[in-house]
């Protein structure tokens, strides 16, 4: 149901918002009154990881970081929110901690709604409770990928998502002509036959003009051997090839990661030494104008 | 040809990333015995690779862009069709700045790390 009067600016401003298009006027101007407009300069913290979550925000205008920090202390950001978009809803279901860091990366207009009023709204409208499950399921999709992003390559999936159906087969067939029930089914087939020729057919088997099935020294069974094993050979060193190119990439990979590694920690120690001599020279500035006796020594 | 505004901003990156190589403001360092050629620029990390000669021209060239406050990362192939030409481009620009570089080699023994480990 719409009403005619006009709307304020604060209901104005939360009619352009996706999650509140459904409401009517009457229901805009009774949600604005428990909205609180606040305004962040750029670099300007929302919130912090741990804090107490005890509101919602949708971003009316400029644009707020989500991030964390991983084991490394490197920040990943998690998301960059744009007008019409909220965060800070998980906190405001569990009455938990924030999980994540809010920073304005421009200066930036929030609407700010308190716990109790955002879930009184979604009480009221179930279908805004869809739309903000369903914004939270793509989030949380989102993080999934930039988490495995962040782990190390995986050379091997990579290479088993590009393998031909030929290379499957290769790898299958060398797989199984190296192993020990190969060797063994092989050697029951080999022993079978030389078995049959040689006990029964040799003695049964004989045709009208007496001629036998691949008598003794099995000619037959040296030419189809022959033939499995010119075969088998270039499968094999079809797979080995494979093998060789994942073992390059993924010695490629190692040297990325290590070489990365290695000059972060360069950087990392000449940051390090930079400091203790700031350090050092501050405490010979403070000790020189303290009585030597109770001047200050670095632990 | 057209093409999206990513590989229009990737192409303008590396055409960049060329033009300071061939300047001088990039300074790609290698390793003895390792094709991959490495740099440092604006707090990322470049490195072009694989390690396979450049003279092996059936392996293509990768060109691999991480910064180092962050785990993102960009690598593109010479075997892409909208960059690999640039990508080449950079390539051949590195050989020849680096072609009279000595390279470095961490595993070497110098009197200088002796002299630190007998102190």
């Amino acid at each position: 149901m719409s009403t005619e009067f006009p709307l304020s600016d604060e209901a104005q401003h939360l009619s352009q918002i996706p999650m509140f298009r459904q409401l009517d006027n009457v229901e805009l101007e009774n949600l604005a009154e428990g909205v609180d407009q606040v305004t962040y300069k750029a670099g300007e913290t929302v919130f912090h990881e741990h804090d107490h979550g005890d509101a919602l925000y949708v971003v009316e205008s400029g644009s707020i970081r989500i991030w964390v920090r991983d084991e490394d202390t490197q920040e990943i950001t998690l998301s960059e929110l744009k007008p019409g978009e909220f965060f800070g809803e998980l906190s405001v279901f569990d009455g938990g901690e924030r999980s994540a860091n809010a920073t304005a990366t421009v200066d930036t207009v929030l609407h700010r709604l308190s716990r109790e009023d955002f879930q009184k709204f979604l009480v009221k409208y179930p279908d805004a409770a869809v739309d903000v499950i369903r914004e939270i399921g793509a989030r949380m999709r989102q993080t999934n990928a930039l988490v495995s992003q962040r782990v190390t390559r995986n050379i091997n999936r990579e290479m088993d998502e590009k393998m031909t159906f030929g290379q499957r087969i290769a790898d299958k067939v060398a797989s199984f002509g190296g192993s020990w029930a190969f060797i063994g089914l092989y050697s029951g087939a080999l022993l079978i036959w030389m078995t049959v020729n040689s006990l029964i057919l040799s003695r049964m088997g004989k045709g009208p003009d007496g001629a036998q099935w691949d008598p003794y020294p099995y000619i037959l069974l040296n030419l189809m051997l022959s033939m499995t094993a010119a075969l088998q050979a270039p499968i094999i060193m079809m797979s080995q090839n494979r093998a060789g190119e994942k073992d390059r990439l993924a010695a490629e990979q190692d040297f990325k990661v290590n070489l990365k590694s290695e000059l972060m920690l360069e950087e990392l120690i000449r940051k390090d030494r930079a400091r203790e001599a700031q350090l050092d020279q501050l405490l010979r500035a403070f000790n020189s104008q303290q009585d030597p006796a109770g001047g200050l020594t670095r632990p | 040809m057209d093409s999206d505004p990513t590989t229009e901003r990737l192409r303008s990156l590396i055409a960049k990333i060329t033009y300071l190589t061939t300047k001088g403001e990039i300074q790609w360092e290698r390793q003895l015995d390792s094709a991959h050629r490495y740099a440092r620029w604006n707090n990322n990390l470049l490195i072009l690779g694989p390690d396979v000669s450049s003279a092996d021209h059936r392996t293509p060239r990768y060109l691999f862009i991480t910064p180092f406050d962050s785990p993102d990362c960009i690598e593109i192939s010479s075997d892409r069709a909208d960059l690999g030409a640039a990508v080449l481009a950079l390539v051949g620009a590195v050989e020849s700045v680096t072609a009279q570089t000595p390279p470095s080699d961490p595993f070497s023994i110098t009197p200088e790390l002796i002299d630190r480990l007998t102190q």
